[in-house]
């Protein structure tokens, strides 16, 4: 399989993906609170489902009593009860 | 502390509905404006942003074509806007505030730690005596002539520090002069002998010794001089210099040991305690609250609770708190193996005492006696324990020059 020069790099330098690539980084406490970093912006926002668009891939946080907690450009915080994490 | 800069700051409570209200929610984001608690809310969502922003947050409402409704106002610049007419309000909360800050500039609360041989009250009551009483000015107070004086005047005090935070005077006290204790005189000191006894071992950090392994020293004598002496080679003293004298000296000191209880003694037999506010005092004046007399036998416990903001800005404000305790007194006598075996409980858990203090226990000789109406335990304790206190600078005899002087031995 050919690789993309982008992924070699990477890979060869040992760089991180997300400075690369822009991928999400997203750090979960418990089932209550997600943290979500590198991403472009909301897609959709309902009290179970947050759709946040990534660089490359859509990012579906389910659950219940979903609230943002802080919205800024770097970074969210979702608060609520967090049943699954979906990548679509 | 991000609430804290909201509430100074102000921010606004904003409703938003339309089509596209994601691009809205996209758009303030790259603006630099942040959006706390976003929740979907009916049709739209609701959300808090800062103050300043609301005239960026117009113009992008009308740029992605959402409905956009302010809804609350909250924080310190929209309070003060509200209640901009209440002028005694305002006056009050800025006379409050200078009132605290000119109380804060005079000494309410002297504190004592540390002290087991004197009581703290008694040392309370010196510093009040003789020196700063709650009410003094702050500057005024000078705590090294505190802590020389409370030296000079108190034999078992080995160390001293008294320290000015806030309106609260703190006097910590050591009554053994160990390595642990952290030694700093500011000024050059000796180490002088706080009990009569013999010198066991001795390591000098700084200073002269006086004192060798096995010499018997009385209370009160050198032990470590700051004095040091510069000799030239024909043994004439060139220079001399002042410095802090350190170091470990123990001793071995014997102690009188003397109990006594009664033969006769009450068990008090406590029945449930209750806490009622006694009175309300500020500065000298004091005002009592009535309260109905207590039935029968009753230990009453009365203690001071000042006004206070964190640990140690105090204010001469405060109430009193009486706990009653009633009980019945049941007279008992105790037989000869119950006081001996009391007496004995007490000698141990003083020499226990001791020992957690760091001082090791040689030998004891105790008697138990029965005399009259009471039981007497007496006899002495050998003990070996760091000695030494700090005093300032006093100069040698000429015995201690000669001890110190250099010797003509031949090699």
């Amino acid at each position: 399989m050919k690789r993309k020069p982008g992924e070699a790099i990477a890979k060869g330098l040992s760089l991180p993906r997300d400075v690369i690539f822009g991928d999400f980084i997203i750090t979960l406490t418990g089932n209550q609170e997600v943290l979500v970093e590198n991403y472009r912006g909301i897609l959709s926002y309902d009290d179970d489902h947050i759709c946040v668009q990534g660089n490359r891939v859509v990012l579906k946080i389910c659950g219940r009593r979903l609230a943002i907690a802080y919205y800024s450009q770097d970074a969210m915080k979702v608060t609520g009860r967090i049943e699954r994490l979906e990548y679509m | 502390m991000v609430r804290i800069f909201h509430f100074i700051f102000g921010r606004l409570f904003f409703r938003i509905s339309g089509q596209h209200v994601e691009r809205f929610l996209n758009l303030c984001a790259k603006h630099q404006m942040i959006l706390w608690d976003l929740k979907p809310d009916g049709q739209g969502y609701s959300f808090y942003i800062r103050r300043s922003a609301d005239k960026e947050l117009q113009d992008l409402a009308s740029k992605t074509n959402v409905k956009l409704q302010l809804d609350g106002q909250y924080g310190l610049p929209f309070f003060l806007r509200e209640h901009r007419k209440r002028k005694a309000f305002f006056f009050s909360a800025g006379l409050a505030v200078l009132i605290i800050f000119v109380l804060s500039q005079f000494l309410w609360e002297i504190t004592v730690s540390g002290s087991e041989v004197y009581s703290e009250s008694d040392i309370l009551k010196y510093v009040t005596a003789n020196f700063y009483r709650p009410g003094t000015w702050k500057g005024s107070v000078d705590c090294d002539l505190l802590e020389e004086h409370l030296r000079e005047d108190y034999d078992e005090i080995a160390w001293v520090s008294c320290s000015l935070t806030g309106t609260r005077l703190h006097v910590e006290i050591k009554e053994t002069l160990d390595r642990k204790t952290k030694q700093n005189p500011k000024t050059p000191c000796d180490i002088v002998a706080n009990k009569t006894g013999i010198v066991t071992a001795l390591s000098v950090k700084s200073g002269t010794p006086l004192v060798s392994v096995g010499d018997r020293v009385k209370k009160g004598s050198t032990l470590i001089s700051g004095l040091i002496y510069y000799y030239s080679d024909d043994f004439q003293v060139t220079e001399t210099d002042q410095i802090k004298a350190d170091g470990e000296i123990t001793m071995k000191t014997e102690e009188t040991y003397k109990e006594t209880i009664p033969m006769e003694y009450y068990e008090k037999k406590f029945g449930k305690e209750k806490i009622r506010l006694k009175s309300i005092y500020a500065g000298p004046w004091e005002w009592k609250l009535p309260f109905g007399k207590e039935e029968g036998r009753t230990d009453v416990m009365e203690k001071r609770y000042p006004l206070k903001i964190g640990k140690s800005l105090y204010f001469p404000v405060g109430i009193y708190m009486r706990t009653y305790r009633p009980y019945h007194a049941v007279k008992k006598t105790y037989t000869d193996a119950q006081a001996k075996k009391k007496l004995s409980d007490r000698l141990q858990r003083y020499i226990k005492k001791k020992e957690e203090k760091g001082i090791r226990i040689l030998h004891k000789e105790i008697k138990y006696k029965k005399s009259g109406e009471s039981y007497t335990a007496s006899g002495t304790i050998t003990q070996e324990e760091k000695a030494g206190k700090i005093r300032s600078i006093k100069a040698l005899t000429k015995e201690q020059e000669e001890k110190i002087a250099p010797t003509t031995a031949a090699p």
